[in-house]
């Protein structure tokens, strides 16, 4: 469904290039939950932004080809890429707190994305909003209230309603779950796991914690330097890790148990 | 060692700790666990006197001078170092405040203590945003040491670090506290790290303690409901 | 900083002008006080920027005016930043009601239109360089101290300072050796901005006769001369004038360059 061929993203800064990252290829099959795993400043990050063209300066992508369902984004024009933008793929961001407007109520901005792409009229808008807002188990009565209103974890379901208010085929969400407490975390990645199912959504999942990828996804591809230095499927890449640092990446794991 | 009877601390209408009775023992490393709101940072606060609790009382036994004898290595490499002092001078600070050495000894102290957190001597002249995330936090405990503190609190000194980094710093911080005779307070919200360093682990919740006991029994049967929540929740392998 | 094209420019001609009013006594070719009966003369291979209508050469009086507005733009941003940053570190460090009390001072200052403060004060005193200077720095200390606050506001709740205390810091060794160098910045560019505000308010202040008394001249009160003269001897009102906008503008564009300068720093440090 998504083919990511030999992707590169550099960065120009004071002290050089940095390839944040150098030769990315993987792909994502229709309805499986990828993990996308790595350090800071593996470039995993990056690799999600760029899947959107949404890398900005000093970022600059320069190479590869990103196929989805046949068609490279790169080679898009950018109007193109704005009607694909929320409305196939969606992207989840870390921060629940600075991805929500504080001036607008949550079903504004639920309801822009889908009054953006679907030509909707504001009652039906609001509609799908409700719908979204049930998806993730949100109580639809709120849909006025502004996102101070909410706790971080409730946030970030109000983000990823946003996400799915244009029903996209590919969510990809980068480490969402990072400034949530533990039990909220298990929250939130059980739903996760519920709204792929019930939309049948493809997901890619960027985080530096194994622990969420061994849950979660279902393959996994590691990253390291800006290099994907192993791919496969999680259980066999966490009981047989064929390359160095994922060996020692698993190893280091297993000691702190 | 240390002795929490029935604290409480509000602030405002908020109650982060409520009515808290808990002792560290000598020579142990007490985990403590809470989420956000638990209480356990207000706790770590209460304990170094760096705020006073609105009732009961905190016993610290056989140790004279708080500020010296009882430190705190914080969560955030980023923020925990002044950024326009050098290394070295931060890490003689404790021993400046409390005039422990005279001039030419500090810095073969400070050298000692570098040498001690597995840093490179050359660092005490460097500035901490020359130093890596891992390198910083070692810094910080370097830090707490320099006065030959005996009770260190630990407030999530591995939660912002990568997976390397972590098992680094925890292995550092056990061996640390064998060779000199530490007794530490481990807090963090991820039941995965607390076991590794642990001898008891106690459970905070919304002020409250609410489970307590050795480490293995908490984390194979506890007996709060809760306690079974994080643990679930934890990505176990 | 030296990206910046303006601030570099500003730097050039600040320079310059310090240079300058430093060897007045040495580079200036006439007395400044030196009257002569050739009246009004337009500029002139003798008179390099004219004369005033009492013969006095202009080059001569702007180099010595010079020195009386940077003097004063120094000593009063002096003044101004000791009281600001002092007020604002104590409201910031010690919230409560010390706080309380200092910014409502300072909005009680605030709402004073300065200028006429600072004209009734005169007013009660004999003009010189030197109370001007004091009143200038008396009057424009709130700025610095609302910046300062604020700056003190944001660092108290980073995580050194936390640390300082935990390892037994002094009140006063927090203040000046943790969180003051850590202010700096918005300090210094408050520092050039300062400046400028004080060597247009002595302008105003020796224009309208309150400021520095003649015969000393000062670029203000060469304005004030120069008003019956607009029209026969333009020049006498266009150079003190250009050299005050440009002293200012120079000085902005420092400000403006230190901020810039700053500020991705300040943001690296989170990376």
């Amino acid at each position: 469904m998504l083919e990511v061929k030999n992707l590169s993203v550099n960065y120009y800064v004071d002290e050089g290039t940095v390839k944040a990252v150098a030769g990315v290829s993987f792909d994502l099959k229709e309805g499986e939950i990828l993990g996308v795993l790595g350090e800071s400043g593996s470039g995993k990050s990056t690799l999600g932004y760029a899947l959107l063209r949404l890398v900005d300066q000093p970022g600059k992508i320069v190479g590869g080809e990103i196929l989805l369902n046949g068609r490279d984004l790169l080679l898009l024009p950018e109007d193109e890429l704005r009607r694909l933008r929320g409305a196939k793929i969606a992207m989840v961001f870390q921060d629940p707190f600075a991805a929500l407007n504080p001036v607008l109520t949550i079903g504004e901005q639920i309801m822009e994305s889908i009054i953006l792409h679907q030509r909707a009229t504001r009652r039906e808008a609001r509609g799908k909003a409700v719908e979204a807002l049930r998806a993730v188990k949100i109580d639809p009565a709120r849909i006025d209230d502004y996102p101070h209103q909410f706790s971080g974890g409730m946030r970030q379901r109000v983000v990823i309603a946003m996400a799915l208010a244009c029903r996209p085929e590919i969510l990809i969400a980068d480490e969402p779950t990072t400034a949530l407490d533990v039990t909220i975390q298990a929250e939130i990645l059980a739903l996760l796991r519920e709204i792929k199912a019930q939309f049948n959504l493809s997901i890619i999942y960027i985080t530096h914690n194994f622990g969420i990828i061994k849950e979660l996804c279902d393959r996994v591809v590691v990253m390291h330097k800006g290099k994907i230095v192993e791919a496969g499927e999680t259980r066999t890449i966490f009981d047989h890790p064929r390359d160095a640092y994922t060996k020692k990446l698993v190893d280091c794991l297993r000691e702190l148990r | 060692m240390i002795e929490i009877r029935s604290i409480t601390k509000k602030f405002g209408d908020l109650i982060a700790v409520n009515d808290l009775s808990l002792t560290i023992k000598q020579g142990e490393t007490l985990g403590l666990v809470g989420e956000s709101g638990s209480g356990k940072s207000t706790l770590a606060r209460l304990i170094l006197k760096l705020i006073e609790p609105d009732s009961g009382q905190i016993d610290c036994q056989g140790i004279d001078n708080i500020r010296r004898e009882c430190q705190i290595v914080f969560q955030d490499p980023q923020n925990s170092l002044n950024p326009r002092i050098r290394v070295g001078e931060a890490i003689a600070e404790p021993i400046v405040i409390h005039r422990l050495l005279n001039r030419s000894a500090i810095n073969g102290r400070v050298a000692a203590l570098l040498e001690m957190v597995k840093l490179p001597a050359g660092y005490a002249k460097r500035f901490p945003h020359e130093l890596s995330g891992g390198e910083r936090q070692r810094v910080g405990i370097a830090r707490a040491l320099a006065g030959e503190a005996k009770f260190l609190i630990l407030d999530e000194p591995v939660s912002a670090l990568d997976v390397f980094i972590q098992v680094e710093i925890l292995k550092l911080l056990k061996e640390l506290k064998t060779r000199l005779g530490l007794t530490y307070l481990f807090i963090a919200h991820d039941l995965s790290v607390i076991g590794y360093l642990s001898d008891r682990i106690a459970v905070m919740k919304g002020g409250r303690l609410i489970e307590l006991g050795d480490k293995k029994t908490v984390l194979t049967t506890p007996r709060e409901e809760y306690t079974l929540k994080l643990l679930a929740a934890s990505p176990r392998f | 900083m030296g990206k910046n094209k303006a601030a570099r420019f500003g730097l050039i001609v600040m320079g310059l002008f310090f240079s300058l009013a430093i060897l007045a006594p040495v580079i200036a070719p006439y007395s400044p006080d030196e009257i002569s009966s050739v009246g009004a003369t337009a500029p002139s291979s003798q008179h390099l920027f004219g004369t005033d209508d009492l013969g006095r050469d202009l080059l001569s009086r702007s180099l010595y005016g010079a020195q009386i507005s940077l003097t004063v733009g120094i000593v009063a941003v002096v003044i101004s930043l000791l009281l600001g940053t002092l007020a604002g570190a104590v409201a910031g460090y010690y919230g409560g009601w010390v706080d309380g009390l200092i910014m409502r001072t300072v909005d009680v200052m605030f709402a004073f239109p300065s200028i006429f403060l600072i004209l009734a004060i005169q007013s009660m005193l004999t003009p010189n360089i030197y109370n001007v200077m004091v009143v200038i720095g008396l009057t424009s200390w709130m700025g610095v101290a609302r910046l300062v606050r604020g700056e003190f506001l944001r660092i108290r709740q980073l995580q050194y300072v936390e640390a300082a205390r935990a390892i037994g810091c002094s009140d006063l060794r927090i203040i000046f050796r943790h969180m003051l160098p850590n202010a700096q910045g918005p300090i210094i560019v408050a520092a050039t901005l300062g400046m400028a505000g004080a060597i247009l308010t002595e302008s105003a202040l020796s224009f309208l006769g309150m400021g520095v008394q003649p015969p000393i001249s000062s670029w203000g009160n060469m304005l004030m001369d120069s008003q019956a003269y607009m029209r026969d001897a333009p020049w006498m009102a266009v150079i003190p004038g250009l050299l005050i906008m440009i002293t200012v503008l120079s000085l902005y564009f420092i400000g403006e360059g230190i901020r810039e300068t700053l500020s991705p720093k300040e943001r690296n440090a989170g990376s």
